[in-house]
């Protein structure tokens, strides 16, 4: 029971959310985005496991406060409202409740399918059943492989401009110039090393 | 069947001046070694992607002259046929996989050359018990070593039944013990190798011609300078470890080059990431008099420098000149302009880097790179470097190059700590050699 939504196929599972979330953006109802959240976190329990858990309250943590922010966006200018001082009313405060409402239900879904599913079965799956081309295929795959290389990258560059007495912040680019252009390098060697294995369109 | 180069001339540009390749021709015997060899930058590895069929499909101009296996020429084969003849192992073994782990690379190579799904796990399974390596299968490709990659790269073209395979500098990065094993396995299994390697020594015993690509060949490593005395000690480690590493107790006196070698995986770079306060650890680390933990991060990197790996996420400028300059101006900064600019062409001239000065450091080659971080490094005035890996790629003179210049350093004052896989350099050119990993 513990894994159950692994087992699902991952092109009908992403399938059939995609849809779902399509749906859902047309209809503006606070109640619906309450109940798509809690199905989504009652999936979460009981079809994965503790590791997935504490993923998703990790990823949980920065979303509330863009949440309450979208909540507080609502409340001062939205129903009416003119401002944090003037116009609060109940048609603000449900405007607000629904924005962040709403946007719990997108992250909902978006974990459902992200904590579930493994990208490779996923591109498999895509590639069996609706015929995705293998260019896309594979080439998804290796920017999934390379991600890991990237983030390390990156630190990595941080760290070499501070040894030269460069000081970067969160938001430096510098450090973001450098991991792109080895990124690109990446790419090349990743794409000649393939096609030396064969690979073609 | 041979692997013939017949007259190639080849360029980068179209309107390039100079040919990185000029009416060149070679031919790779049937189920022979042949070790390519030339200085460093002479077109050895463009070459190799040319025998390979991978160039001038994907990158430059061929303008005269075809590679021909066993008498047809390459460039009439499709890459799943061509992939069947001839099949490359790459420098960096981290950009050779597109999948998470072996099974699935080897399911992507079956597939890329037609391989029906039901026929496949017989093909792979055969594979990898060739290779003893059945045991990495499901392995993330994250967590393999250098060497179990690289035997992982040699499954995949053994997967897909190539003939031939050209090796570009395939075992640099990986210990001497795992590329001997790969080697072997090699020869064993009859390929037909062009190997490009500038550690001659990896290969002795199992090749069978060396050719040379601009008439030059590698020379004994003979280097064997004069150490002088050291100092007081300005770093020593005792009781260390580092993420379950277990380090020897290790003293560092002020002018002393130390070599710290071992196999890949071993713990060298976490060592020097340590050093540098970006690993926590257990122990003790005496860091020019004061306790390691007691400094804090800025003050170690005025005390001092490193050259990593991958020089190429330290550069900060848009070409070498300026690269040097901008550590000539953070460490001397009451001096005018023209003296600065001076220094940095000396330096540039020191590893004859100065008619590149005006090349975007991206575009320098692996073993350029190299140099020239180490000069962005010793242009500033730290007081002990640390090198990781500072002799890859580099062709015999440019290791006494740089031997050189870190033991006129060292003589005057500077501390030099670097990592290496090349014994016979640490034997000679150190005054103590640190093996990590026992």
């Amino acid at each position: 029971m513990s894994d159950f939504l692994f087992r699902i196929n991952p092109f009908y599972k992403f399938t059939f959310l995609v849809v779902f979330a399509t749906v859902i953006t047309f209809i503006h109802s606070f109640w619906m985005n309450v109940w798509v959240f809690g199905a989504c976190i009652f999936l979460l329990l009981t079809g994965t496991r503790p590791a997935q858990h504490i993923k998703a309250l990790k990823i949980l943590i920065p979303v509330t406060v863009f949440a309450v922010s979208l909540f507080f966006s609502g409340l001062f200018f939205g129903g009416g409202a003119t401002g944090p001082f003037g116009g609060i009313s109940t048609a603000s405060t449900q405007s607000g409740m629904n924005m962040a409402t709403r946007f719990y239900s997108f992250v909902g879904i978006g974990l459902l399918i992200s904590l579930t599913t493994d990208p490779y079965a996923l591109v498999k799956s895509l590639r069996t059943h609706a015929k995705l081309p293998r260019k896309f295929a594979y080439g998804m795959l290796a920017a999934i492989h390379l991600l890991p290389h990237m983030k390390t990258e990156y630190q990595n560059a941080r760290l070499a401009f501070r040894v030269r007495g460069v000081p970067v912040g969160p938001l430096s680019l510098k450090p973001i110039f450098a991991m792109l252009v080895n990124a690109f390098r990446w790419s090349e060697m990743l794409s000649i090393a393939m096609i030396s294995r064969g690979f073609y369109e | 069947m041979n692997l013939d180069a017949r007259g190639l001339t080849f360029k980068y540009f179209e309107n390039a001046r100079q040919p990185v390749i000029e009416d060149f021709s070679i031919s790779i015997e049937s189920g022979k070694i042949t070790l390519l060899v030339g200085k460093s930058g002479c077109g050895k590895s463009t070459l190799g992607y040319i025998l390979a069929g991978l160039y001038p499909e994907n990158c430059g101009y061929l303008t005269e002259g075809g590679v021909y296996f066993g008498g047809v020429n390459l460039s009439t084969f499709t890459p799943d046929k061509r992939a069947a003849c001839v099949s490359m192992m790459f420098q960096n073994p981290d950009l050779q996989f597109c999948m998470n782990h072996l099974e699935n690379e080897l399911h992507f190579c079956l597939e890329n050359i037609g391989v029906p799904e039901p026929e496949r796990p017989p093909r792979i399974k055969t594979a990898v018990n060739t290779l003893g390596i059945s045991h990495l299968l499901l392995r993330s490709f994250n967590s393999l070593s250098g060497g179990e990659k690289q035997k992982c790269a040699l499954c995949c073209i053994l997967v897909i039944g190539a003939k031939c395979i050209i090796l570009d500098e395939a075992f640099a990065n990986i210990d001497k013990e795992s590329a001997r094993e790969i080697i072997g396995h090699i020869k064993t299994l009859g390929f037909t190798v062009l190997a490009i390697d500038h550690n001659v020594a990896l290969w002795e015993g199992n090749v069978d011609r060396t050719v040379s690509m601009d008439g030059t060949y590698p020379k004994t490593f003979d280097f064997r300078p004069t150490l002088h005395d050291t100092g007081a000690e300005v770093l020593s480690v005792r009781n260390l470890q580092v993420n379950g590493i277990r380090y020897p107790d290790m003293v560092f006196p002020k002018g002393s080059i130390t070599a710290i070698v071992g196999k890949s995986g071993s713990g060298k770079t976490t060592f020097f990431r340590t050093i540098i306060k970006q690993c926590k650890y257990q122990g003790e680390i005496h860091f020019f008099g004061r306790e390691l933990s007691r400094w804090r991060s800025k003050h170690v990197f005025a005390k001092c420098g490193i050259v990593f790996q991958n020089p190429s996420n330290q550069f900060l400028a848009l070409n070498a000149f300026d690269e040097v300059l901008f550590s000539v101006n953070r460490w001397h900064t009451g001096k005018d302009k023209a003296t600065k600019e001076k220094k940095t062409m000396e330096l540039l001239s020191v590893f004859d880097l100065e008619r590149y000065k005006k090349y975007s450091p991206y575009l320098l080659s692996q073993g350029q790179q190299r140099r020239l971080a180490v000069l962005t490094m010793i242009a500033g005035e730290q007081e002990l470097l640390l090198l990781d890996e500072p002799t890859y790629g580099q062709d015999y003179e440019n290791i006494v190059a740089i031997m050189e210049l870190l033991l006129e350093k060292a003589r005057q004052g500077l501390t030099v700590i670097f990592a290496t896989h090349n014994e016979t350099l640490a034997d000679l050119c150190a005054h103590q050699t640190i093996r990590i990993g026992d």
